[in-house]
């Protein structure tokens, strides 16, 4: 944007020039003023006044004050200062004008900011669309992480989890898809960035986040665009984030260095049993299947298999871990106190170093950077480090010819370890349920430690410790991208440009499970799984084009039109190879050979290719009212040939999307001449039709995929039916908005209504039976979202000195699933399921509710009632086996929500909503001089989630360590308790999905607090020191139980508000420098 | 004017970016195969396709077995059996059940059809036509699983054309019974009888060829279904002829006789039918014992989920074994091969071991299907015993008693037409073709039976009481036949379907109902439920 505000700076200076010469010739209305610095008053000298869209302007005296003639009382002139923020003024037929500016320390309301047509100034958008400037010195690494932490009310953010770089998931205004992408689409430097959100990592719990390759100190300013986006047509229905990278700001050469370090705490965990009590909770798990509770045997080996149904009967009696005398051989296995979580978490550090250098000369500028971050994570053995540069040179080859160039390179390499509850692979999860009284290390036969790994344990859990030095999981990621934009002015009113741009993203992972540490895995069908060796490599290459020609014509002074053609053409190629295999015998042999037990290939090799063709008319009458009207016509290969929305054209389906925007600057009107209160209001109103392309690559064509037979041969076999009809789907959009600001901008309000409805979504069907093919994606089935968006900036105290923004934003939405052509269906995540049922919202929480634990046996056995003949009786399971259970006193008493006395999937109900009603944060910027504290804050209210590791820890269940919480479960008759009794395997599903793990997810959290000083240093060699410390997620309120109320299961909808137990946010602090040469 | 000049430029590039837009737009792939771009014009095309649907065939392999068998009379789960397994067993299906799924052999149905109508039957190689064996082969998987899928689920949806479109799925296809499917079926197979298989080689040590369904054997089956003999009948001696399969004394067991007497010992060899190389192969439906995870039933099997009925068991423990005219006990060899007591998980061995103490019966008849140390496993739907079994069933219904008899007794061989073994009442003349087995290839022919009994000619037992006219003849054979089917071919996977024809040729649900409801003596309403013939389909 520098680029072109310097351009723009330049056009200013002729004008300048121009109107000296020949403005006063056009003057009709004289205009005095003075202009001066808000708050106190005092003149500003030299601030440039401009009559807006016409070549006249001015600068004030040393007074402040300022002459001028404007050819008409409506106009609005355009008020700057170096040190100021800009303001625009309508006249109003006032003759004398009192313009206030405010420091450039506040929030700027008046910038030119990037819209999806080029650059605008804010007051004339007619989208609904927010904007973050470019920021040193945070200690986040990604955008989406800005955005999520900034913007929080325009943008749901929520962070995936406090593993470093994982980035967040993003929902602009509600759920606009349920099958598909809901993320908002990202255009990087003009270029749709290829999200690649279908990958997924071999590693659990983490993410492929591609936007990890953008260094923050690179970019330039971030838009969020949330309506009006149809430029975009079929890929923008989840809104548009729009990044643009630095270019050079001038000719004189700048050089910006950026130096941070941090620290990341530990993570905590959630009370654990401690040795006796874990050893308690056991007897009463074996006594609930009637083995004697203290057994011992010399051998000390429960040689069972992690088995929840239940122990192999022959293997029952050889519990050692009961041992309570100290002078046999086994009681020091069994007689440790280990902290786990310290066997697996540290405190964590992170460093970036940033080197950047612009510079040039009026031909060709550049913009060069160099970057340089390490992170060692808080899960012990985990790092990253990541090397990025940059070069974006912009070059004027002829008079009427200007070439822009992008390169960006960054990669990232990564050490991690499994994350989320996985029971076999997770240390971090492992480190929960692992009982303290065994230790990470054996015993010899005396009883003495070794330092040798123990092995899985007796209770078959694995040993995290083992598995964090054993196992060798990683990651490379490479991201090249070369872009290049020529632009060709015919004439001073159409202007051709087009931006071509190869982006290469490829990674390799690799992970090796050992079998050292942890437990033995059978796998349905195959055998045991002693280790497993993996890998995968995605490569992804992106052919990116969109030429436009835009032809900008001033009909009159008053009416201005600026129009663009353009097609835009994608041509994407993934490539992904996935192999792995089971016993490598050894732990050392580590890598794939193909030669080991199990092995399963898999990849893919997809094309996808869209073109789009576009139109978009943007009018301004005097600067006050403003209409945008766009329209798109795409065509995907991803369409079916027959679709029923769209046209047909040449054999191709191609999808419609016309979008219509206007806005009214209310405050520019004569009649609002007596309000002076109201320095700015607009009125905004819009409505557009986008779409989501996000459909599986060839789902609507017929072809044949490869299968393996006898494990040596390939075959092919039909797997895909044509579907001519399978297409996009399409999200209508409505908003109305208002931004008003009040006092000379004091006070900035800004409100946007909208209502939004997506139909055509993609469902799955079943195919013919006939065909022999399973299901299919069909589109059908509608959504509707309906919100509103509210902030408010205040400068609370705007003294000489003392400065103080505050301001609140915050968004809201309300979901709701409309139309489904299959009807409602339930979705498994977790050991939890979500219902997708008209009337409710997408993602709801659907399961059990419950009412207590049964205290006695009386209450058990009259816990049901017939509501036919009276009678009372116990509530029932049916068992596989067609038996019934009684649900006995200790267990919960289950809703028995069809009065049918027995407990079944006709019980379960909507529990749990993971949306939020209100979602949003503070921020709050005080600077004194030159020093400043930044607080943001960011909160979630009214949004459920479910918490899934507290499932498990409270289970009851099985051998895993357990909360404290579990110290309170029912152990006898009378006991009046939440807790149900402990029982091997669950066989009443005390522990099933339902309310009891439904839980308060709202919370305010203090994101960040930054403190940052300028230091006063004038030197030839040096411009600027800012020196700046920060702490993240210095303060929680919440009632949640979970360690961390902010987590995302994953990009999908499905996901939201589940605790899948991955690493929690901690306190991050960090100081950082940042030089100007 | 200017201007005019480049919006005409412009509507003339627009439309030009509109009009090349398909080209585009098209997307290719290496892992996915387009319909433009596979038309089986090579033979290399017809090996993808002829192996694509030989890994759709693997899936029924389990069902196949599980529902032919646990529906039976032999088979039965134990305790430790899934609760699908025991829907099965217990005539309680639930829609989710895994060993159900229609979907199934239609993705059969469907991928054969697309080779039928794409195969190019022009296609020469070594001046042969090469792709009509494909055809052939790709013809009779088609008609043995709609032949299954009808005996399933009584009625099929019958369509040739390759479904390839949303649109043609939906269209309405003609739904047909088994005598309705038979007709067709038999008219669209009857012309490719004579091609012989294709041969695609070997993977591992599995001949291919042993995948792929012999036309005739087929046409038997559905002649025999629906009743007529005479076809069927020829059908199989056409088969047996010209494929030179032999039942020899090459898989004959015997026990150990030491100074007259036995002494315990045995050498049991019939079990050899099972393995990859045995002659025995007529049909294997295979899978690869590496990676694969297709097949089930030796994981069930070790599991101890499914075990023999008591009926079985005692079935071969009460057939006569003669050693000499003089010397004889009560005992078949055939099942210290098909179940065997103390089979550990993951045993490497398994032959031999006592029999007396029977606790519990694994189905060890599976590992001889899957050993240890092959790198194939497999279901043997269709092997030479049970082709003349089914020789035997089809001439016996053309009164031809003896004849049958002598297929489990003497064997069918040149020595048979001597006027005792086949009475001359039996031998027409001139001889029927269905009849001929006066081939010396055949001279090494012995009963089914004498694979395991050592010498059943021996038995006077074992003979059709001449007492019986015609019919009864008739009947009493038929008894025998079945009789013989459990003990040769038990677990195997046809039995329910074999119950199933018997009981239907003699229009007698009893006959089935009560055989299955034997297995089910705490269960009476299995009678009731099989005395409904709807029941004895699937849903």
């Amino acid at each position: 944007m520098n680029r072109s505000v310097n351009c723009f700076k330049r056009k200013v200076m002729l004008s300048l020039l121009f109107s000296i010469t020949c403005g006063i010739i056009m003057a009709q209305i004289p205009v005095t003023g003075i202009v001066r610095v808000a708050g106190t008053g005092t003149p500003i000298a030299a601030a440039e006044i401009r009559v807006q869209n016409k070549k006249i302007s001015t600068v004030t005296d040393e007074k402040g004050q300022f002459k001028l003639s404007v050819p008409s009382s409506k106009d609005v002139l355009l008020v700057k200062a170096y040190d100021f923020n800009s303001t625009e003024v309508p006249v109003r037929g006032r003759t004398e004008l009192v313009i206030e500016l405010n420091s450039d320390v506040f929030t700027p309301l008046f910038k030119d900011i990037f819209s999806l047509n080029g650059i605008l100034p804010m007051s004339a958008l007619t989208a609904s669309e927010k904007a973050i400037s470019s920021s040193g010195q945070r200690p986040v690494l990604t955008a989406d992480d800005l955005i999520a932490s900034t913007l929080s009310g325009d943008v749901r953010g929520i962070s995936h989890s406090g593993a470093f770089n994982q980035g967040s998931s993003l929902f602009i205004r509600g759920l606009n898809s349920l099958n598909s992408n809901a993320q908002p689409l990202f255009i990087v430097d003009g270029v749709v960035w290829e999200s690649m959100y279908g990958n997924q990592s071999i590693q659990s719990g983490f993410f492929d986040n591609t936007l990890e390759s953008l260094d923050l100190n690179d970019i330039e300013n971030i838009s969020v665009i949330k309506d009006g986006t149809s430029i975009y047509g079929s890929k923008a229905s989840n809104g548009v984030v729009l990044i643009n990278t630095k270019h050079s700001t001038s000719t004189v050469t700048k050089i910006n260095v950026n130096v941070l370090g941090g620290v990341v705490s530990q993570p905590g965990s959630v009370p654990m049993m401690k040795g006796e009590e874990f050893r308690i909770f056991t007897n009463d798990l074996f006594s609930s299947i009637g083995l004697p509770n203290n057994t011992v045997s010399e051998k000390g080996y429960l040689q069972s298999t992690y088995n929840p149904n239940g122990l192999p009967e022959d293997q029952l009696t050889l519990l050692g871990f009961m041992e309570t005398d100290p002078t046999k051989v086994l009681y020091n296995t069994y007689h440790n106190e280990t902290n786990w979580n310290n066997e697996v978490y540290r405190g964590g550090t992170n460093n970036s170093y940033m080197l950047n250098v612009m510079g040039g000369d009026d031909n060709a500028a550049y913009y060069f950077s160099l970057g340089y971050t390490a992170n060692k994570g808080v899960v012990k053995t985990t790092d990253l480090s990541r090397i990025n540069t940059r070069f974006n040179a912009d070059l004027k080859l002829l008079s009427n010819f200007d070439m822009n160039m992008f390169i960006g390179f960054a990669q990232t390499e990564r050490s991690m370890q499994d994350d989320g509850m996985d029971f076999y692979t997770s240390p971090t999860w492992l480190s929960k349920i692992k009982s303290p009284i065994v230790s990470p290390f054996t015993y010899t036969k005396a009883g003495n430690r070794t330092l040798d790994y123990a092995d899985a344990d007796v209770f078959d859990i694995g040993n995290p410790t083992a598995i964090l030095a054993n196992s060798l999981n990683s990651t490379q990621t490479l991201r090249f991208n070369f872009g290049v934009e020529p632009i060709y002015r015919i004439n001073s009113e159409l202007t051709l440009r087009t931006r071509f741009n190869y982006d290469l993203y490829k990674d390799n992972e690799r992970r090796f499970v050992p079998m050292g540490g942890t437990a033995l895995r059978y796998i349905e069908g195959k055998g045991y799984s002693e280790n497993q060796v993996s890998s995968q490599a995605i490569r992804n290459q992106n052919i990116f084009d969109e030429t436009r020609l835009t032809y900008v014509n001033s009909l009159d002074e008053s009416n201005h039109l600026k129009t663009t053609y353009g097609f835009r053409y994608i041509n994407n190629t993934l490539e992904s190879a996935y192999v792995t295999e089971h016993n490598t015998k050894s732990d050392i042999s580590k890598f794939v050979t193909g030669s080991f037990d199990f092995l399963q290939v898999y990849g893919v090799n997809n094309s996808t290719k869209s073109l789009s063709h576009f139109l978009q008319a943007e009018y301004d009458y005097q600067g006050r009212y403003f209409l945008t009207a766009t329209a798109s016509m795409d065509a995907s290969s991803r369409f079916g040939n027959d679709t029923e929305g769209g046209i047909q054209l040449f054999g191709r389906s191609w999808a419609l999307f016309p979008s219509i925007n206007a806005g009214w600057i209310v405050s520019s009107e004569e009649f609002m001449n007596d309000v002076d209160a109201i320095n700015f209001w607009k009125i905004r109103a819009g409505y557009g039709v986008t779409g989501n392309d996000d459909i599986k690559d060839y789902d609507a064509m017929a072809y044949f995929s490869s299968v393996r037979f006898m494990d040596k041969a390939n075959g092919l076999i039909i797997s895909n039916l044509e579907n001519s009809k399978l297409q996009w789907e399409t999200t209508a959009k409505a908003n109305i908005g208002t931004d008003i600001n009040l006092n000379n901008d004091q006070i900035t309000l800004s409100f946007d209504v909208f209502s939004s409805l997506t139909s055509n979504m993609l469902t799955l069907k079943n195919a013919p039976e006939i065909t022999g093919l399973g299901q299919y994606w069909n589109n059908g089935g509608s959504m509707t979202n309906k919100g509103y968006e509210f902030s408010v900036d205040a400068k609370a105290l705007n003294l000489k000195h003392l400065k103080w923004e505050f301001g609140v934003n915050v968004g809201h939405y309300k979901n709701e699933v409309t139309e489904l052509p299959n009807g409602s269906y339930p979705t498994s995540v977790y050991g939890g399921e979500v219902l997708t049922a008209v009337g409710q919202p997408a993602g709801s929480f659907y399961g059990y509710k419950s009412l207590g634990v049964l205290s006695t046996a009386l209450q058990a056995s009259t816990a049901y009632t017939n509501v036919e003949t009276g009678a009372k009786g116990y509530l029932r399971l049916k068992n596989s086996d067609g038996t019934y259970s009684k649900f006995n006193a200790g267990d919960i008493l289950f809703y028995d929500r069809d009065q049918n006395g027995i407990i079944n999937d006709k019980d379960k109900n909507v529990i749990g909503d993971p949306n939020p009603k209100l979602y949003g944060g503070f921020k709050s910027i005080i600077s004194v001089d030159r020093l400043s504290l930044n607080a943001q804050f960011n909160f979630s209210y009214g949004n459920q989630v479910y918490n899934y590791s507290r499932n498990l820890l409270e289970s009851g269940k099985d051998l895993s360590n357990q909360t404290l919480a579990m110290l309170n479960r029912w152990t006898g008759d009378g006991q009046v308790t939440s807790q149900p009794r402990a029982a091997w395997g669950d066989p009443m599903g005390n522990s099933r999905f339902s309310d009891r793990w439904i839980e308060d997810g709202s919370y305010l959290r203090l994101k960040t607090l930054t403190l940052s000083y300028d230091v006063p240093i004038k030197s030839s060699y040096i411009e600027g020191i800012r020196i700046w410390a920060s702490a993240d997620n210095l303060l929680t309120f919440t009632n949640y139980l979970g360690l961390d109320p902010e987590f995302s299961a994953g990009n999908s909808v499905y996901m939201q508000g589940i605790d899948a137990g991955f690493v929690p946010q901690t306190q991050t602090y960090t100081i950082g420098i940042k030089l100007n040469l | 004017m200017k201007k005019i000049s480049y919006i005409l430029l412009l509507l003339v590039f627009a439309s030009f970016m509109l009009i090349g837009c398909d080209g585009m737009l098209k997307v290719d792939s290496d892992r996915d195969v387009f319909v433009d771009d596979y038309g089986l014009k090579s033979t290399n095309d017809s090996l993808y396709s002829i192996f694509g649907v030989l890994s759709q065939v693997e899936k029924l392999a389990d069902s196949y077995v599980l529902l032919g068998e646990l529906r039976g009379d032999l088979m039965d789960v134990t305790s430790k059996a899934g609760p699908y397994l025991k829907e099965i067993n217990n005539f309680n299906i639930s829609a989710d059940n895994p060993y159900v799924n229609k979907k199934d052999y239609y993705a059969i149905i469907n991928n054969c059809n697309y080779i039928i109508k794409n195969a190019d039957t022009t296609l020469l190689k070594n001046n042969e036509k090469v792709m009509y064996k494909v055809l052939a082969a790709a013809k009779g998987i088609r008609a043995w699983t709609y032949m299954q899928l009808a005996l399933n689920f009584k009625t099929v949806i019958y369509y040739e054309e390759p479904l390839l479109t949303l649109k043609d799925a939906e269209k309405s296809f003609p739904v047909y019974d088994l005598e309705q499917l038979a007709d067709v079926l038999i008219k669209d197979i009857e012309p490719y009888k004579d091609y012989t298989k294709p041969s695609f080689g070997s993977l591992y040590t599995a001949d291919i060829s042993d995948c792929f369904f012999p036309i005739r054997f087929i046409l038997g089956d559905l002649y025999l279904w629906t009743g007529q003999y005479e076809n069927a009948a020829n059908e199989y001696r056409d088969l047996i002829f010209k494929e030179r399969y032999l039942i020899t004394a090459s898989y004959q067991s015997s026990l150990t006789v030491v100074n007259k007497v036995f002494n315990g010992g045995s050498e049991l060899y019939w079990g050899s039918c099972f393995l990859t190389s045995s002659s025995e192969n007529i049909t294997n439906i295979i899978a690869s014992n590496e990676y694969s995870d297709v097949f089930m039933l030796d994981s069930l099997v070790k599991d101890y989920q499914l075990t023999a009925s008591p009926f079985i068991l005692n079935d071969w423990d009460s057939s006569r074994y003669m050693n000499s005219a003089t010397l004889d006990t009560l005992c078949d060899l055939r099942k210290r091969q098909s179940v065997m007591s103390n089979m550990e998980v993951g045993s490497t061995y398994f032959m031999g071991g006592a029999s007396t103490l029977l606790t519990k019966n694994y189905l060890s008849k599976f590992i001889y299907m899957n050993l240890p140390s092959s790198v194939t496993k497999k279901v043997m739907p269709y092997r030479v015993a049970l082709l003349y079994l089914r020789y035997a069933e089809a001439v016996n219904r053309l009164g031809k008693t003896h004849l049958a008899m002598a297929v489990l007794k003497n064997g069918l061989n040149p020595t048979i037409y001597n006027g005792v073994i086949i009475p001359v009442s039996e031998i027409s003349i001139p001889m029927p073709n269905y009849m001929n087995f006066t081939n010396s290839r055949f001279t090494y022919n012995i009963g089914i039976r004498a694979r395991s009994l050592f010498h059943p000619e021996l038995d006077d037992r074992f003979v059709i009481p001449a007492t019986l006219d015609s019919v009864a003849k008739i009947s009493y054979m038929e008894d025998l036949i079945c009789n013989e089917l459990a003990l040769e071919t038990a677990f195997e996977g046809n039995r329910f379907h074999d119950l199933m024809r018997f009981a239907i040729r003699r229009d007698s649900t009893d006959y089935l109902a009560a055989k299955v409801a034997a297995k089910h003596p705490n269960n009476p309403n299995i009678q009731t439920i099989l005395s409904d013939r709807n029941n004895w389909y699937l849903k």
